[in-house]
C-alpha cells in the first residue's frame, strides 16, 4: 500500500495545481428581496404661503406607488403616517420612481386639490434607506400636447404616415392658436435650443384672435390630414385612422410629395431648406408649443414662450434630452413601432411637468377624445 | 466492450448536454471498424411546458470509427451532423428555455430549425505496461433561425476536452484521474422587421424583466465548466470480476447579457457545483454476466442578478440511482439481456425575487428486456421493451409520467458489410393530464 501512495504523490500537486486554476464567483451575501426605503412625503409650499401659514403640510394616509422599472409586477402601494413617512420594505435592488398623484382635501382655501410628486432612484447596496419624496399642488392651466400618436399602425410596408399631436385647452379660458409654433427639438444642452423641425400656425402670436380653442375643446394636428385606413391601394392599413376631419395639417410647401387636404387648413414649415413633413419619431423624441413670439430658430426657442414640451421614448432606461426644467421625465416607455399604440395624458390636461408620471401607454389612438372618454 | 481509457460521454447525440457524466472510462461497443447511420426522430410533445416545442424532428447522419491502431492504442472518432426541428414553439428563443435559470423570450410561437455537426475524438495510449494516457475532444457548432414574425438566430459554440490518466498500481488494481474543462457560447438576436421585437430575460421560471423594444435585439451567453475525478478500478486476474469506484467534482458558471460585447449589459450569472460517486461490480463468464451499479449525484445552484450581483436563487439537487443488470444466454441461438434501476430525485428550489419555493421528491425505476436471435450466421434479429417511470424537473406541471417503448430489428451480413435496420416506438403517458407523447425513431447503420 505505501508503494502505492508513493507512486500516486506525483499526482497530488497537479491535481491542485489544476484546482487552484478554477477561479469561480463568489457567491453574493447580499439577498435579492431585502431591501428597504423610507420616503417623506414633503409638500412644497414655497408657492402657497397664503394658505399654509401657521399650518402644518405634512400629508397623511396618501398612496405612494412605488413602481420597479426592472422587473415586470413588482409595485406596490403604501400609504403615508401620521408624520408622513411611507415605509417599503422586501425591495428588489433596482431603479425605482416612487409617486404620488392625488386629490388631497386641504383644510384651507386649497379645498381638495390635486397633489403631484415623483421621485427616482435606485436601491442598490449602499444607497441610501432614508430619502424625501417631494410633492406639488398641480394644476398649471394652459394649452397642453394632451396626446401624441407616433408609433405607426401594425403594418408590413413601414407606414408611419397617420402621426398626429392632439392639444387640449386645459385653462378656464378660450385661448388662440394663431402664429403658435410647433417644434420637433434634438437633444438641448440649454433650454431648447435644439430645434429640428419648426411649423407655424397662421396669424398674429399673442394678439391675433383667428383661431380660437374654447376650454375643454381638443385640437389634432395631422401629418396628413386624410383617411388612412384605405390610403394605400392594395395595402389597407385597417388598423389606421381616418384623419379627414383632423383640425390642422402640418403642410411644407417645400416638399412637392406632402399630401395637403384642401378641406384642413395648414401648419406650415418655416424652416429654410427643411424638405420633409412633420414626422416624428417612432421611438424616441421632443415635441414643443411655444406662443410664437420667438420664432428665430437657430438659436432656440426662448423658454419664457414655450408652453408646453414633451419627451418621449420608449426606452425604460433612456437618457434625457432636455433639461428637467422643461420635462422632468419622458413618456413612452414600451411603446412598439408599428403597433398602432398612442400616449396621452392620464386625464385631460393633466399636467405636473413630467410626462413619465402625466402620460400612459394606449393600445389606439384617440383623436379628438380623451380615453375613458369617448 | 473494449477498453479505451477516456471518458466517453453519451455527448454525441446531444451538442448542449454538458450534465452527463465522463467519469466512465469503458468504451461500450460491440464492433471495431465503422459505422454509418441514418437516422430520423420525430416526437408529439402533447405533454410539455409552456416554452418547449409541441412537436420535434431530428434527422441526421452519424458517422464513428472505431480502432485498435495497436496493443496499445486506441481511437474513436464520430461525426455527427443532424437537422432539428422544434414546432410550435411558444415565446421561447432558446433551443431549451428551461436548462437555464436566465432565459430570453419573446411574444411569438413558432418553427425552429437548427443544423451543425458534432465532432468527438477520443484516443487512449498505453505507456509501458502500467500507465495508460487518454485524451478526449468534444467539438461542436450549431445555428437556428426561427422564421415567424419575430426572426430569431441563433449561433451555439461548444468545445469540450478532457484528459485522464490511469497507473496499474497493482497486478489487479488501477488508480486513475481525470481533467475536463469545457466552454460554451451561444449567441442569440432576436430581429422584428417591421416592428420591434419584445424580448423578455426570466431570472428563474416566474420573474421577467421585459428589455427595451427594438428592431433587433442581440443577447449572449457563455458557460465555462471544470471538472476533476477519481477513479479505482479493480480486476481480478483469473476470476472475470471487475469493480469500479469514482467520484467527480465540478463547477459550470454561466453568464448571460443583452448586447453586444461593445455594449453589453449584464443580465446575471448562475453557478453548478456538483458531485458524484459512482460503484460499479461487474461478473461475467462467457455470455453471461451481472453488474451492479449505485450513482449519487448531487448539484447545488446559485444565482446573482447582473447589474446589482445580489442572490436571487438557490437550488439543491439530489438524485440516488442503483440497479442490476444481467446477460445471459438462454440458448445457442438466444441471448437474453435484461436490467432493472431504481432511484430517487429530490429538488429544492428558492427565487428570492418573489419568494417562490418550489420542492419536488419523486421516484424513478425503469425495466429492460432485449432479446437477439441467432437463426442464421448472417442474420440476427433484435428487439426489446422498456418501462419505466420518468421523474420531471420541477418545472413541469406534473411529477412524473410512464414511458414504453419498443425497439425492433435485424443485421444482416452483406459482403464485407452488416445492414442494421431498426425501428423504436414509444409512448409516453401522463394520466393526470389525459395525455400521450408518441415517438417514432427509424435508422439504418452500415458496419464495416
Amino acid at each position: 500500500m505505501v508503494k502505492v501512495c508513493k507512486k500516486l504523490l506525483p499526482l497530488i500537486p497537479f491535481m491542485i495545481f489544476l484546482i487552484s486554476c478554477m477561479e469561480v464567483d463568489e457567491k453574493p451575501s447580499i439577498y435579492e428581496g431585502t431591501q428597504e426605503k423610507h420616503l417623506f412625503v414633503y409638500l412644497d409650499t414655497t408657492s402657497l404661503g397664503k394658505f399654509f401659514a401657521g399650518q402644518s403640510a405634512i400629508l397623511s394616509g396618501i398612496p405612494v406607488d412605488l413602481i420597479n422599472f426592472d422587473y415586470v409586477g413588482f409595485n406596490q402601494t403604501k400609504y403615508t403616517n401620521d408624520s408622513g413617512w411611507v415605509f417599503f420594505d422586501s425591495l428588489l435592488n433596482g431603479y425605482y420612481i416612487a409617486s404620488v398623484g392625488i386629490d388631497y382635501p386641504f383644510n384651507n382655501d386649497l379645498d381638495t386639490t390635486r397633489v403631484t410628486g415623483q421621485r427616482e432612484f435606485y436601491i442598490y447596496q449602499d444607497t441610501p434607506i432614508k430619502d424625501t419624496l417631494t410633492v406639488r399642488v398641480s394644476g398649471n392651466p394652459g394649452l397642453k400636447i394632451n396626446e401624441i400618436y407616433y408609433a405607426g399602425p401594425p403594418n408590413n410596408i413601414f407606414y408611419f404616415y397617420d402621426q398626429y399631436i392632439e392639444l387640449y385647452n386645459a385653462s378656464p379660458d378660450t385661448v388662440y392658436l394663431d402664429g403658435m409654433i410647433v417644434c420637433r427639438m434634438g437633444p438641448c444642452t440649454i433650454g431648447a435650443d435644439n430645434v429640428t423641425y419648426i411649423f407655424q400656425f397662421p396669424g398674429e402670436p399673442i394678439t391675433g384672435r383667428e383661431y380660437p380653442v374654447e376650454p375643454g375643446q381638443f385640437v389634432v394636428l395631422a401629418q396628413d390630414a386624410v383617411n388612412h385606413v384605405i390610403i394605400q391601394g392594395g395595402n389597407t392599413l385597417v388598423n389606421s385612422i381616418d384623419l379627414t376631419h383632423a383640425d390642422w395639417e402640418f403642410v411644407n410647401p417645400q416638399d412637392y410629395a406632402d399630401t395637403d387636404n384642401p378641406n384642413v387648413p395648414n401648419i406650415v414649415d418655416i424652416q429654410e431648406g427643411h424638405r420633409g413633413d412633420f414626422m416624428i419619431s417612432l421611438g424616441s423624441d421632443i415635441i414643443l408649443i411655444a406662443d410664437g413670439t420667438d420664432s428665430y430658430y437657430p438659436d432656440g426657442i426662448d423658454i419664457e414662450t414655450i408652453i408646453d414640451v414633451v419627451e418621449y421614448s420608449s426606452i425604460s432606461t433612456h437618457i434625457k434630452d432636455i433639461t428637467e426644467e422643461l420635462d422632468a421625465g419622458w413618456a413612452g416607455v414600451g411603446v412598439i413601432r408599428y403597433s398602432g399604440q398612442s400616449i396621452e395624458r392620464i386625464e385631460p390636461g393633466f399636467d405636473t411637468d413630467n410626462s413619465t408620471i402625466d402620460f400612459v401607454k394606449l393600445d389606439a389612438p384617440t383623436p379628438g377624445y380623451h380615453h375613458g372618454h369617448e | 466492450m473494449n477498453t479505451i481509457g477516456v471518458s466517453i460521454p453519451n455527448s454525441w447525440y446531444s451538442l448542449w448536454d454538458f450534465t452527463h457524466n465522463p467519469l466512465n472510462f469503458m468504451y461500450y461497443n460491440d464492433f471495431e471498424g465503422t459505422r454509418t447511420s441514418l437516422y430520423g426522430n420525430y416526437k408529439t410533445l402533447n405533454i410539455h411546458r409552456p416554452y418547449d416545442a409541441e412537436s420535434l424532428l431530428m434527422v441526421g447522419a452519424l458517422f464513428e470509427t472505431f480502432y485498435q491502431l495497436d496493443e496499445k492504442t486506441r481511437l474513436f472518432a464520430a461525426i455527427d451532423f443532424k437537422n432539428t426541428y422544434q414546432y410550435n414553439q411558444f415565446r421561447s428563443i432558446e433551443k431549451d428555455f428551461y436548462t437555464s435559470y436566465i432565459a430570453f423570450t419573446d411574444t411569438t410561437m413558432g418553427d425552429f430549425q437548427y443544423n451543425g455537426p458534432l465532432i468527438d475524438f477520443y484516443f487512449s495510449k498505453d505507456f509501458g505496461s502500467r500507465v495508460t494516457w487518454g485524451l478526449g475532444i468534444n467539438y461542436g457548432v450549431e445555428r437556428g433561425i426561427k422564421d415567424v414574425f419575430t426572426q430569431t438566430a441563433s449561433r451555439e459554440l461548444n468545445s469540450d476536452l478532457t484528459t485522464s490518466l490511469r497507473f496499474q498500481t497493482l497486478s489487479n488494481l488501477y488508480v486513475g484521474g481525470w481533467v475536463r474543462r469545457y466552454h460554451g457560447r451561444t449567441s442569440l438576436e432576436a430581429v422584428k422587421e417591421f416592428q420591434d421585437a419584445q424580448v423578455q430575460t426570466w431570472l428563474g421560471y416566474t420573474v421577467r424583466k421585459i428589455e427595451s423594444p427594438g428592431t433587433s435585439i442581440e443577447m449572449e451567453k457563455n458557460k465555462d465548466g471544470y471538472q476533476v475525478g477519481f477513479t479505482l478500478t479493480y480486476q481480478h486476474e483469473t476470476i472475470p470480476f471487475l469493480a469500479y469506484l469514482g467520484f467527480s467534482k465540478g463547477t459550470e458558471e454561466n453568464d448571460a447579457r443583452k448586447g453586444t460585447k461593445s455594449v453589453a449589459s449584464d443580465r446575471g450569472y448562475w453557478q453548478r457545483n456538483s458531485s458524484e460517486g459512482e460503484i460499479w461490480l461487474n461478473y461475467g463468464l462467457g455470455k453471461s454476466s451481472w453488474s451492479l451499479f449505485g450513482i449519487i449525484k448531487s448539484n447545488e445552484d446559485w444565482g446573482k442578478t447582473g447589474v446589482y450581483e445580489a442572490l436571487f436563487l438557490e437550488t439543491e439537487e439530489n438524485h440516488f440511482l442503483g440497479g442490476i443488470a444481467l446477460t445471459s444466454r438462454l440458448s445457442r441461438n438466444i441471448d437474453v439481456k435484461s436490467s432493472a434501476r431504481f432511484g430517487k430525485i429530490s429538488y429544492d428550489y428558492v427565487n428570492y425575487i418573489m419568494t417562490e419555493k418550489r420542492s419536488r421528491k419523486e421516484d424513478e425505476w425503469r425495466i429492460t428486456l432485449d432479446i437477439e436471435v441467432h437463426p442464421y450466421p448472417v442474420t440476427s434479429y433484435i428487439g426489446g421493451i422498456n418501462i419505466e417511470k420518468v421523474p420531471l424537473h420541477y418545472t413541469w406541471e406534473i411529477p412524473s409520467l410512464y414511458r414504453y417503448l419498443a425497439h425492433a430489428g435485424f443485421e444482416y451480413q452483406w459482403g464485407f458489410n452488416r445492414l442494421c435496420p431498426s425501428l423504436v416506438w414509444g409512448i409516453e403517458k401522463a394520466e393526470e393530464l389525459g395525455k400521450d407523447n408518441t415517438l417514432w425513431q427509424i435508422q439504418l447503420s452500415v458496419k464495416r
